[in-house]
Parts: C-alpha cells; structure tokens; sequence
C-alpha cells in the first residue's frame, strides 16, 4: 500500500521511459502524481549517446562531413550546414552565391518536412490519426523532392566546405515548385483543421504552458520558444547562407500552449514554403563551390536555425588534418529543461503530447551505436575512447 | 554591448572575428565577467569544455542578438574545478552535467551532479573527451 500524504493522495510515481509508446524517442520521465496531477518530475537522457563529438577528433576532415549528417535524420542538412560554416569561417572561404541558395533551399526543405511529421505525432498523440495520415502521406511530396534534388530521401551529402555537390537543374527548378505550390495548398488544409476542429483546440489550448518569463529563463529555442512570445529566430538575426537576402519575421504566438506551438509551427510551413519557391525562383547563376587550400588553426562558433531550433556548433582547429574540437549543442538539449513548468500541474493523461510538443530529438541531443554489419555490438569504454565503434 | 567586458573584467587576451567575440578570463574573475553578461541580457548557448594537452578549458557560448561572445577559463590538470554558473544562467544544468561526465570537471555548487550522457555502469575513470 502506498503511503499517503497531508493532502489524501498516495505518493505515486509514475516512470515513463525511456522505451515507451508514448515517447518518440528513447528518454526516461518519472513522474510523481497526485491522482491524476503531476506534482513533480525528473528526467535522464543519454540512451541514445553515440560520442560524436569525439569521433569528431579522431576521424581526418574530409569524413566529418559525413558524420555530422548522421547525427540526426531530420537535421541531417543542419548539422552538416553549421559545420560547413564554420570551417569556411575560420579559413575565410568565400562560398559562391548558388551555392547559400542551395543550402538555404535544403534547409527551407527540410524545416517543411519536420513540421510536418510533428503535425502528425502532435496528432497521433491526441488521438487524431487522422491528422497523422493526411500530413505523413503528404510529407512523402517534400522526401520525393530531396530524392529528385540529391538522390536521397533522408542523408542528402549536399554539403562540402566550400559550397554545395549537387546542382540544381531549370527542370528540377520548374517540377519543384510545382510541388511546393501543391504543399501550399496541404499547408492551408493542415492549418484550416487545426484552427476549427475542437477537439484539437481542448487538447491543446491551455495545456503544457510555458510563459515568457520562464522560456527566457530556462535557455529555450526555436519554435518551443516562439510559441511563449520570444521573437528569437536565428535565420533572421544571423542572416547565414541566403537569409540575408530575403525579409523574414520570426512566427510567434504568446500562449506558450501546445496549441501556440501547433500554430507557430504552421506558420512557419507557410512562411518556409513561400521562401522556398522564391529561393528557387530567384536562384542566382554561377559555380556551385571554390577550391581551398589549407584550414589554418583557428575557432568558430556559431548557429543556424534547425527546424526544431537553434543549433550550435563550436570547432576549433589546429592545422593539422584532424579537429581540435568540435561541440555540438542540439536544440533538444536547450528545450529540455522546459519540460518542468510544460509537465507540473498537468494531467497525466497530457503527458505524451506535452512530452512531444517541443519536437525532441534524443539523437541529436545525445549523440552508442549498437549495430554494426548487421550484429549488435556493446559499445565499451575503451571502445568510447579510441573511436573504435 | 553598450559597454565592453574588457571595460569591466581584467581580460588575458580578446579576440574577435565577424560576429563572434572571444575573451580569455581568470577563474577569478569569472563571476564578474558572467554578471556584467546577464546584465547586459546575454542568453546562454551552450558550455564546451576543451582538453588542451597541458590544460583544461571551459568556454562559454552567449548568444547577444546576432553576437556570440565566449568566455575562456583555463583549468589545470591537477585541479579542474570550476564554480558553477547557475546562480547566473539556470540554463547552464545540463551543460555543466555534460562537463562532468564527458570531462570530468568537477562543478562546485552544481545542484544536480549526475553525469548526463553517460551509462550509469561507466567505470573507465578516464573521462571520454579526455585526451590522456
């Protein structure tokens, strides 16, 4: 029998995690509850930890490219770009302008698609499958356009220090918008049903709130803090790649609710969508990359939007043909102590979709690979150390 | 800035390149340096912590508008503590978690000290981002 407190209820917790239906991805919750109140809760990540940032030291430059990609499959173009970036700013690599537009088109593309597929586990998690359907199928447009522009739907290997691999044809150019300008159409119809339905709106209005106050606080980023009225959106302020070259204003609500998130998230859709047909539309002529010599030593830090928000990366190098270092700071890792005012207070019964309405991603943020030719393989200490995984 | 932390805190050495600004402080005078930010209304990034072959280093991201700015602490082998900032940046938890799993760094004052990404059975007391 569990004990009961001054107020009647049993001292209950609940642990969530980190395999869970609820979860998208591997995180441990424990939540202690009052009937069905949460009244507290803590939080473990690292299950999905891979030592990215030292196999960053021990591989040669040319292959971190590579691996900065697969440390996430939705920001799988964001990695890469900051890295890039950065790279390109400490030896002073003047990128051509095809080559910002094309990154800016892959990254425009990319935040389309992830807010789609966070449409439709918001949806999923409410119980709305029907939102999961529509927006998943129509998501499949923007991975067939990825496929069509680079051959790959998920790991598109566009960038490279000194601008991007893959050109852009007139053909792709045309068949490209004709998918956006269909995606537009998709956007309109997602938004129109999150704005009427009403069992959308007593999901999520009120629910999971984070206020102003506490989103600067806590360090939050991207859409998670824009939903609460923080007007932070580094595409505009840092004006990377081609942003400088178009007017954009950050998309923020001020209820910090679940429903804020939704409908920040949407109209970024429309606004990424709108900036990517006039990315196209306007696409300059010219190379697509410079030669360089050597990377002398040097350090950069420095951000780029990443669909779930800002993304860090510090690199530092020495003049030899390996990094000093190389930190990565996922947007998850900054929205996860927002959890805590989003979880207390709220009904258990909210948990899943509280849990997803910051869009977590546990691989950026943790960044042991298991599997190796197909076998799994348990990742040791020593194995952590000297790269071997 | 309105003001420059050069004005403000003694700086070892400051370098500066397009939008990022990189000050090198004492331990001493880290607090000054981080009080004089959150006045200005920096926001914390992130924390990288750096083994330099002879040393350690912590450095702090603060984002400021399009700025970054970076303050660099050196650390010796024999003793790599630094004090906690979270009386500054209640964001810096999991950062300073992450320098004392990945680095072991010991964090004094930090008010929640388990390691962040690493399995709890980790027992190699070689910390991974350590170089020796």
């Amino acid at each position: 029998m569990a004990e009961v407190n001054d107020r009647g209820f049993a001292n209950l917790k609940v642990p969530i995690g980190p395999s869970h239906p609820a979860l998208e991805e591997p995180a441990r919750f424990l939540f202690e509850v009052e009937g069905e109140k949460v009244i507290d809760v803590d939080y473990e990540i690292g299950y999905n930890h891979r030592s990215i940032e030292r196999l960053c030291q021990e591989r040669p430059f040319s292959k971190i490219v590579y691996l900065v990609e697969r440390i996430c499959g939705i920001c799988s173009h964001a990695h890469p770009l900051n890295h890039v970036e950065r790279v390109e700013d400490i030896a002073d690599i003047e990128v051509p302008g095809r080559a910002r537009y094309i990154r800016t088109i892959y990254a425009e593309l990319e935040r389309i698609h992830s807010h789609m597929l966070w449409a439709g586990i918001a949806g999923e998690e409410i119980g709305y499958h029907t939102l999961f359907m529509y927006t998943w199928r129509e998501r499949e447009k923007v991975m067939d356009l990825f496929e069509m522009l680079s051959g790959n739907r998920v790991m598109h290997g566009c960038n490279k220090i000194g601008g991007v691999k893959w050109n852009i044809s007139d053909e792709q150019a045309r068949s490209a918008l004709g998918v956006l300008g269909y995606l537009d159409t998709t956007a309109d119809k997602i938004t129109k049903a999150v704005l009427q339905d009403s069992s959308i709106a007593e999901r999520g209005k009120g629910v999971g709130c984070l206020s102003k106050e506490d989103a600067i606080r806590l360090g939050a980023v991207g859409p998670n803090a824009r939903a609460s009225g923080v007007p932070e959106d580094t595409r505009v302020m840092c004006k990377y790649a081609a942003y400088g070259d178009f007017d954009l204003e950050p998309q923020i609500a001020k209820d910090g609710d679940v429903l804020a998130q939704a409908l920040v998230r949407l109209a970024e859709l429309k606004q990424s969508i709108q900036l990517t047909k006039d990315l196209f539309a306007n696409l300059p002529d010219g190379p697509i990359q410079v030669e360089y010599d050597e990377i002398p030593p040097g350090r950069s830090v420095g951000r780029v939007e990443a669909p779930r928000g800002e993304l860090i990366h510090y690199t530092e190098t020495n003049g030899t043909r390996f990094f000093e270092r190389i930190k990565i700071r996922a947007p998850t890792l900054a929205n996860i102590p927002s959890y805590v005012p989003k979880f207390l207070g709220c009904q258990v019964a909210d948990i899943p979709i509280i849990a997803a309405s910051i869009d977590p991603c546990f691989s950026c943020t943790d960044r042991l690979t298991v599997i190796k030719d197909g076998k799994r393989k348990i990742v040791s200490a020593q194995d952590i150390k000297t790269g071997r995984i | 800035m309105k003001r420059s932390l050069e004005d403000v805190v003694p700086v070892i050495e400051s370098s500066h390149k397009g939008l990022n600004s990189y000050y090198r402080v004492s331990l001493d005078d880290l607090d000054a340096a981080l009080a004089f930010l959150q006045q200005e209304g920096a926001r914390l990034g992130t924390i990288t912590g750096k083994d330099s072959r002879d040393h350690l280093e912590v450095l702090y991201h603060f984002a400021l508008l399009a700025h970054l700015h970076t303050i660099i602490v050196d650390l010796p082998y024999d003793n790599p503590s630094v004090p906690t900032i979270t009386n500054h940046f209640v964001a810096a938890l999991l950062y300073e978690r992450e320098l004392i799993g990945l680095l072991g760094i010991n964090v004094i004052g930090i008010p929640d000290s388990r390691p962040l990404e690493l399995p709890p059975k980790y027992s190699d007391p070689t910390p991974p981002l350590r170089r020796v």
